[in-house]
Formats: C-alpha cells, structure tokens, sequence
C-alpha cells in the first residue's frame, strides 16, 4: 500500500498535519486574549505551514477536515481536485463529498470513522473507489478530541492511488497465473536446493514419485534416483554448478514410493542469486515410464522377431541344401539300377527280338520307353540340383554367344522340327556363362518341345530395363492357358501328357532357378494357340545400359 | 593264336555290371581272359596270389570301379599304384559316377584313365571295344613282347 510514497515523507506530513491541527484549534479558541502576549507562536505556526504545505507538494496529497459538531467537511484545493469536483462549487458536505465514490467504499469509510472513533489512539484508513471507475483514492484520518477526550472532528490526508492499487492487482494476478502453471501443470516441477533437497513441488512430482509434498521435503533428489543413474546425474548438477553448462537433460529411473522404478525424463537448470551463487534448481519432470516399456516391449519383438527370421532362414536354406544334396544322390543313386534295366532290356532286344511275339514285343516296348523316360528325368534332376552347387564366377558375358552355344547344343531338335531362329542385337551381362548357356537352351528347348504343327519361329531380343536387360524368348508353339503362366516354373509341373510330348517338367524350373540365381525374375506371357514369351531379366554389369546398346529399334529414335 | 591272351582283371561289385563286360569283351576281336572280383580286398588278394587266389595269373590291365563295399576303388588305386610290383599295370577307373571329384581324385592317385559307364547298351559296348581297342590294340602294355592281334 506504501510503495509508491516514502514513508518518511508521509510521517513528516501526519505529524505536521496533527499538530497543526491541535495548534489551529487552540488558537481559534484563546486567538483573541493571547494574540499580543504569545505572538512566538505564531511565527512557530508560520514555519510549520510551510513545512506541511512542502510535505503535502511532495506527496500530491489533499487534506481534509471533517468537524463532527457541525458536519462540515472541510478540504483544500488539491483534495477537492482528487474527488474531481472544482472546490469553489464544494458544498462542504459529507453528502456532497461522497457523491463520487462507490456507495459501497462510502458505506466502509463511514464504518471506519466510527471505528476509529470509538478506539481512542487509532488511525483511519481506507479506501475509495471513484464512481469514473478509473480512480482510487486513500484516506488517512486522525480523531481530533478535546481536552475531556471527546472527538470533536476528524482530520486526515487524501492521495491518490490508483497506479499502486493497479500494480499490485496486476501482481496478484501474475502470481496467481505463475502458482496455477506451477500447480497444475502436466509435468512435475520442482525447485531444489543446491544440496538436492526439495524445495517445492507441484502435484504431478508428488504422483510420479508417490510422495506427500510434505514428505518428499524431508528427502532430497539423491535418494529418490536409481543408483545407476545417481553419478551421471551428480556429474550434470556439477556441470551446473560450475557453470559449465546452463542446463541439462537426461532420461533417469526413479525410485517411487512403492519400491519400484519410474522413468522420468528430467530437465533442469539453475537459479543464481544475484551475487551468482546458486540458489535452486529449477526441474522438469516427464514420467516416461510408459514409453520405456513401449520401447522395451518394441526392442523386445524386434529382436524375438529377427531371431526368428534368423532360424527361419537357416532352417530354410538348410532345407535346401538337404533337398539339393537329395535330389543329387538319388538321382545319382538311381543311375546304377536304372543302367542295369536299360542294358539287360536292350541285351534283351539284341539277342531275343526275333522270339518276342505279340504282347511281349508291346511289354517290351514299354519296358523300354519307360526306361529312357526315366533316363531324361534323371540327367535333368541331376542338372537342376547341381544348379548352384558349383560356385563358378560372375563375369560379362555376351549373350549372342551363350546363344550360338545353346543352339548348337539343340541343333539335333531344332533340325529336326524345322526351328527357325531371328534374333535382335543381344547385350553383354553379368552372370555365369555356363549357367546363361544352360537358361537360354532350357527356354528354346521347351519352345521346340511345346511346338504346334507349325515348324517353331524364336524370336530373341532384348530391351533395357532398370538394372540391366529385359530379354524375351517369343515362339509360336501351343501357347499357355493363363492360369498356368506361374506354374509352369515349378519342378515337374507339367502341363502334357508324356504322350504327347517329351518332357520332364524341370527345364523352365531350372531357368527358374538360374534367373533367381542371378537376381533377375522371369515371367511369362501366352496366348493358347499362338505362342507364348519367356521373358527375363539379367543385369548389367555397366548398371545403366549404354545409349548405343538400344537395339530394338522400337526403342531408338 | 599262338600268344597268350591279355589278362583282365574286372574289380566290380555288382554281377550285372561284370557280366556286360564280358559280353563285350566277348566280342572282342584281343584275345582275353576276363578275371572278375567283387571288391577291392579280393582285387588286393587277387594280386598278391594269396588265399584262394594262388594260382591267380598277373593282370594285363585293370577295369576298377569306385564304389565298392569293404575296400573301395581308391583305396585299391593308391595301395596297387605305391607298390613298385603292381604300380605298372595300367588302371582304368570305370564307373558311373562322373563327379568332377572322383575324376581329379583318381588322376591324383596316378589312375591311367577314367572311364565313365554309358546307361545304353550300346553306348556301354562302344566304350568296352574302345578300351580294348586303345589299351589292348594301340598301347603298348609292359612287360608284352608285343599285343596279341
């Protein structure tokens, strides 16, 4: 209420004011017989009015007077002009007086008066509000009484206030938005003292460490931290002693009231006095517990679910090894019989043909058939499991070579149905040549194989792709029903019966397998009666093909 | 016919395999004798004449098969080809593997030839006549005045 006036200045004035007032009264009342004889007195009340009227300048203060006989009020300029009415046209009443303030304030200030009427020794003090709504002035009254004690009037200063009274609302209002921040803020928060005790806490630190406020004053933040946590955090609040840093950050565990450990993500820094030595901390506190043991559970399923990848995937490719090295002992193994059956039915044939009459010639022949077939499935299962098996090295490899060699391999089928062969510009790739010879000569194999009655038109080419090339194998044979594009590339998946044609259901698995192999995929695409493609991808090892290679001249210009 | 016939010896488990051979070797135009042994134990016996071979006659030329029970055709290979009494006589390795490791293995263990079994019939006896043709017609064996015709 004092901030804005000295205090000092106020007493001179009060103490000036009083006893000017005691003076004034007495001489009013003896002016006449004692005017010659104590005219010192006089000239004493002379210099105190200069000293009161100085007092009043400094204060800005108004005084009044109000004589409880007559009811008369009593003010001087300055007053008049704080209660806003021009003092020539001031009536002198109470009424009047108290036309511009808050009827409620009035009501106050008169209660006051009598209060400090009837309290002998008592000031009067307080507050009115102007009705403009803007102003607030402060009264300050002293009970005049007589010689019997009896109060006679009251007399007292006026000032305004309104810039104090405005301040300090707005301080309160300030305080009161810091406290509720402080208070209800979702995260904890919390002061400490340099040693670590807690100063003040907000209600989520007590709820995350499941403390009283009370109790967790008596402990400090030392014994409420994990101890494997304790020394880097110790090394920080040292850092922050020393200024050598101005805050800092860490996820730490706590030990909650309850035994258990409660994450917390902790942020804190320090309050300096003003001479710079440390005052308190200032900490922020998130429970992230919940996170941790999301994160944890998260860790967990990634590692439960690598390792299960990790098995899965040895189990796979030992189960390919195991079914590789299987389809090549029994394919191996059965070589031996099957050589016996083939010999003795040929010995068989060679010697005794001419005593085989009717059915036994037909047995015969089936024997016979049924023994070659055999022979084809397992000189093919004997090439596809050894697909892989012997590592060989990736280098460039020109396909209009593995072409030619592939060819040349087939050249008994491919006279025989009357093949016709176009091919495009091929390009160089990276592979195994032995292997690209093989893919190639399984997909024209099966194309010759899978015929119509037309004699069978190839078409080769090749177009860039992404990584490399996209070549395409284009025959006129019987064609593949869409259902069965995929299918075709399994193992024995055949789509004839043996009659018909001559297969054993592994080439195009093997094609399969040395694509993969090479990290290209192959696919096909068909149209039952007109032919079918055998497409493939195969890369480069340039990456990008070069301009030039474009060779399909749909692709060029 | 006045000179003695090339002997064979046949090192091979299996009669099927045994009695081809001697089908093809019997329409050799060499004069031959097929001596026929079921492992390589009785091959080493053989040999060395002992137990019910000592009125066995040395071989001219060894056919050897690989896999066999109780001894097998390396193990023949290498003990016939560190003995300075047998290690002339010229061993042909014929099987029906042609694993790429049975081949260098074999030629490690000094084999003088390896032969694959063909599955026809036909292809078999080809193969037969063309190591009688070679070994016994054009090569010249040790310790032969001169091949019988």
């Amino acid at each position: 209420m004092f901030h804005d006036v000295p205090v000092a200045a106020w007493w001179v004035a009060f103490s000036a004011l009083s006893a000017l007032t005691l003076l004034w009264f007495r001489a009013r009342r003896r002016v006449r017989d004692r005017e010659r004889r104590e005219r010192g007195l006089a000239e004493q009340l002379d210099i105190t009015r200069e000293r009161l009227q100085l007092a009043l300048d400094a204060l800005g203060a108004g005084t009044w007077h109000w004589d409880l006989h007559t009811e008369k009020v009593v003010w001087d300029a300055r007053n008049a002009q704080l209660f806003g009415i021009d003092l020539a046209s001031f009536r002198g009443s109470r009424e009047h007086a108290a036309e511009g303030v808050m009827l409620e304030d009035v009501q106050a200030a008169e209660r006051e008066a009598a209060r400090a009427v009837a309290e002998p020794g008592t000031m009067l003090d307080c507050l009115l509000r102007l009705r403009d709504g803007e102003r607030v002035l402060r009264l300050h009254g002293k009970v005049v009484r007589d010689d019997d004690g009896k109060a006679t009037g009251i007399a007292g200063l006026c000032h305004d206030v309104t810039r104090a009274q405005k301040a300090q609302l707005a301080l309160a209002e300030s305080e009161e938005r810091l406290r509720a921040t402080f208070e209800q803020a979702a995260v904890g928060i919390a002061h400490l003292s340099p040693d670590g005790k807690w100063l003040r806490v907000n209600q989520k630190v007590c709820e995350i460490m499941g403390f009283e406020a009370e109790e967790l004053m008596q402990t400090s933040f030392q014994k409420l931290t994990h101890p494997d946590d304790l020394e880097l955090d110790l090394g920080f609040v040292g850092e922050l002693i020393a200024g050598e840093r101005d805050r800092y950050q860490m996820e730490k565990r706590y030990i909650h009231k309850g035994g258990y450990i409660v994450w917390g993500s902790l942020s804190v820094s320090l309050v300096r006095a003003i001479d710079g030595t440390p005052k308190y901390f200032i900490s922020v506190i998130e429970d992230i517990s919940e996170r941790k043991l999301l994160e944890a559970e998260l860790r967990e399923a990634k590692s439960e679910l690598e390792q299960r990848v990790l098995e899965r995937t040895a189990e796979l490719s030992r189960s390919n090894d195991d079914l590789a090295q299987f389809a090549y002992v029994a394919s191996h193994d059965l070589q031996e019989p099957l050589r016996m059956v083939t010999s003795y039915l040929e010995l068989l044939e060679r010697r005794y043909t001419e005593r085989f009459e009717g059915e036994a010639r037909e047995f015969m022949d089936y024997a016979v058939d049924g023994a070659r077939r055999m022979k084809l499935l397992i000189d093919d299962l004997l090439e596809y499991s050894r697909l892989g098996t012997r590592p060989e090295p990736h280098g460039d490899v020109d396909l209009n070579d593995a072409l030619d060699e592939a060819c040349a391999n087939l050249a008994i089928g491919m006279r025989e149905s009357g093949a016709r062969l176009e091919v495009g510009d091929l390009p160089t790739v990276t592979g195994q040549r032995s292997r690209l010879v093989s893919l190639l000569q399984n997909i024209l194999d099966n194309s010759i194989k899978y015929r119509s009655d037309e004699p069978p038109h190839l078409r080769v080419s090749a177009e860039p792709d992404e990584k490399g090339w996209r070549v395409h194998i284009q025959d006129n044979g019987i064609g593949v029903e869409e259902g069965h594009t995929t299918r075709i590339f399994e193992v024995f998946q055949r789509l004839h019966r043996d009659a018909e044609i001559n297969g054993t259901g592994i080439g195009l698995a093997s094609a399969k397998k040395i694509v993969e192999a090479h990290g290209g995929r192959i696919w096909m695409s068909s149209e039952p009666g007109a032919g079918s493609t055998v497409s493939f991808t195969l890369m480069s090892n340039a990456g990008k093909p070069s301009h030039e290679q474009h060779t399909d001249p749909s692709l060029v210009g | 016919m006045s000179s003695t016939p090339i002997q064979v010896l046949l090192v091979e488990d299996n009669p099927g395999d045994v009695r081809l051979t001697r089908e093809a070797l019997r329409e050799s135009k060499v004069r031959n004798q097929l001596n026929a042994v079921n492992d390589g134990e009785e091959a080493i016996a053989f040999l060395r004449r002992s137990g019910r071979y000592g009125e066995a006659p040395r071989p001219d030329l060894i056919l050897l098969d690989l896999n066999m029970p109780r001894k097998n055709g390396r193990e023949v290979l290498a003990e016939l080809k560190s003995d300075g009494d047998f290690q002339q006589i010229p061993v042909i390795v014929l099987t029906s593997s042609d694993s790429e490791r049975d081949v260098s293995e074999c030629y490690e263990l000094n084999a003088n030839s390896y032969v694959r079994k063909p599955v026809g019939l036909d292809q078999f006896f080809e193969v037969i006549a063309e190591i009688e043709r070679y070994w016994m017609g054009v090569n010249r064996l040790p310790g032969r005045t001169s091949n019988a015709k």
